[in-house]
């Protein structure tokens, strides 16, 4: 074999060896976890979707995070849960205009686990939730409408407050 | 002028097997046309039905061992020659990963080894060492691979949450496609190279998270490009 032979194989060989690669492992484009609440109040008797007039404030009991803050006309809610802990409380405050302040507390019980995703990825955590009930001043009941909290933003939870004048 | 018409459409035609004509020998210009028929006629008829055996080492593996790229294969083979056409091959080899993302500081570790076999198919006429070739390759491996994210915490919640995930068990199937050509360097002594295309089959691994690299495979993901070059023995 002549040495222009023995180049062009061994060139060929270095191209093919620059070559190993493969395909990019894209992160996900919505990489936020959070439970989706939306609520609701009976109208004519059927489920409707329902607008709070009253400002709402929700913070993590047992931490000082405002998870929202002092929000207006809300018909749904965005909230993380904790990444570790089996019981989530929280603490939904209204605030109507003539100065009245009314609390409610939602506990949720839930499984949460990690996924590592790829290394280039931040880690999230994925929840399976178990259990949910709360007070009853604004709230008349609560739902579990999907219990796997995770990239898909569905509903979550349905809250339905009691029907005011 | 039909002799010079024939010797041209022969060099032609050898052209068009495209990479492999660098590696063809080029004898042509001093031999008569009739006498290299004659010669390429009896090979076809002398060609046994079994003609040997080669084992190779694949040099890229050791090289990205060297360079302590993210990850590397050690891998031998050991391929079978029916005549001359049909190349049955069985690839064994060792991967190598300590991935650690520098955005991230995320690790993902795995050692294990690697299984293929497969079937190549020469393209070549002539019976002289140099080859095209063109295969496919099933590919298995059982691992164990570890996970890290040290640095994870719950910012809302305010709790650090290391996330560590060792010697979890896992599996991926996948196939190739195969190309590629060889040429002899020395008596027994072959020196070739292949292109790889890599698609997964499926992988069993942790809900939590997938090892970054498959042994034999290459980073993980559903189709992959690969490649490896041989020193190969014939026997």
């Amino acid at each position: 074999m002549s040495i222009k032979h023995f180049m062009s194989v061994w060139s060929a060989g270095l191209l093919c060896s620059a070559f190993v690669s493969c395909n990019e492992a894209g992160c996900p484009l919505n990489n936020t976890v959070v439970a989706e609440f939306n609520f609701y109040q009976m109208a004519d008797g059927q489920l409707q979707k329902a607008r709070l007039t009253d400002t709402l404030t929700v913070t993590a009991v047992g931490t000082d995070s405002i998870l929202i803050n002092r929000d207006l006309g809300v018909s749904e809610l965005q909230i993380p849960l904790s990444y570790a802990r089996p019981t989530d409380t929280l603490s939904f405050r209204y605030a109507s205009n003539r100065g009245t302040v009314i609390y409610d507390t939602i506990i949720i019980q839930k499984e949460s686990y990690q996924n590592f995703e790829a290394p280039e990825c931040p880690t999230v955590t994925f929840h399976n939730i178990k259990a949910i009930k709360s007070t009853h001043q604004y709230i008349d009941t609560v739902q579990i409408v999907n219990p796997n909290i995770n990239y898909n933003a569905t509903e979550n939870f349905k809250i339905v407050f009691y029907t005011t004048e | 002028m039909l002799q010079k018409i024939l010797r041209s459409c022969f060099i032609l035609l050898s052209s068009a097997v495209c990479v492999s004509a660098a590696a063809q020998n080029t004898e042509t210009k001093t031999q008569p046309e009739p006498k290299q028929k004659i010669i390429i006629g009896t090979d076809k008829e002398k060609v046994p039905v079994f003609c040997g055996l080669s084992v190779s080492v694949d040099l890229v593996g050791a090289v990205m061992k060297a360079i302590n790229s993210n990850f590397a294969q050690t891998e031998a083979a050991l391929r079978l020659n029916f005549k001359e056409k049909y190349f049955p091959v069985f690839e064994l080899g060792y991967g190598f990963s300590d991935y650690v993302s520098e955005e991230t500081d995320k690790c993902s570790k795995t050692n294990a080894p690697y299984m293929r076999i497969g079937m190549d198919y020469n393209f070549t006429k002539k019976r002289n060492g140099n080859r095209l070739y063109a295969g496919i390759r099933y590919g298995f491996s059982h691992f164990r691979y570890d996970l890290a994210d040290a640095s994870y915490r719950d910012p809302v919640w305010n709790q650090p949450l290391p996330f560590y995930l060792n010697g979890e068990a896992g599996n991926a199937q996948w196939g190739e496609a195969v190309f590629g050509l060889e040429t002899r360097l020395w008596k027994f002594i072959q020196l070739g190279w292949n292109l790889r295309y890599k698609k997964r089959f499926s992988q069993h691994v942790s809900k939590q998270g997938a090892p970054w690299y498959l042994p034999g495979f290459g980073k993980n993901g559903s189709t992959c490009f690969g490649g490896t070059f041989n020193l190969i023995f014939e026997i």
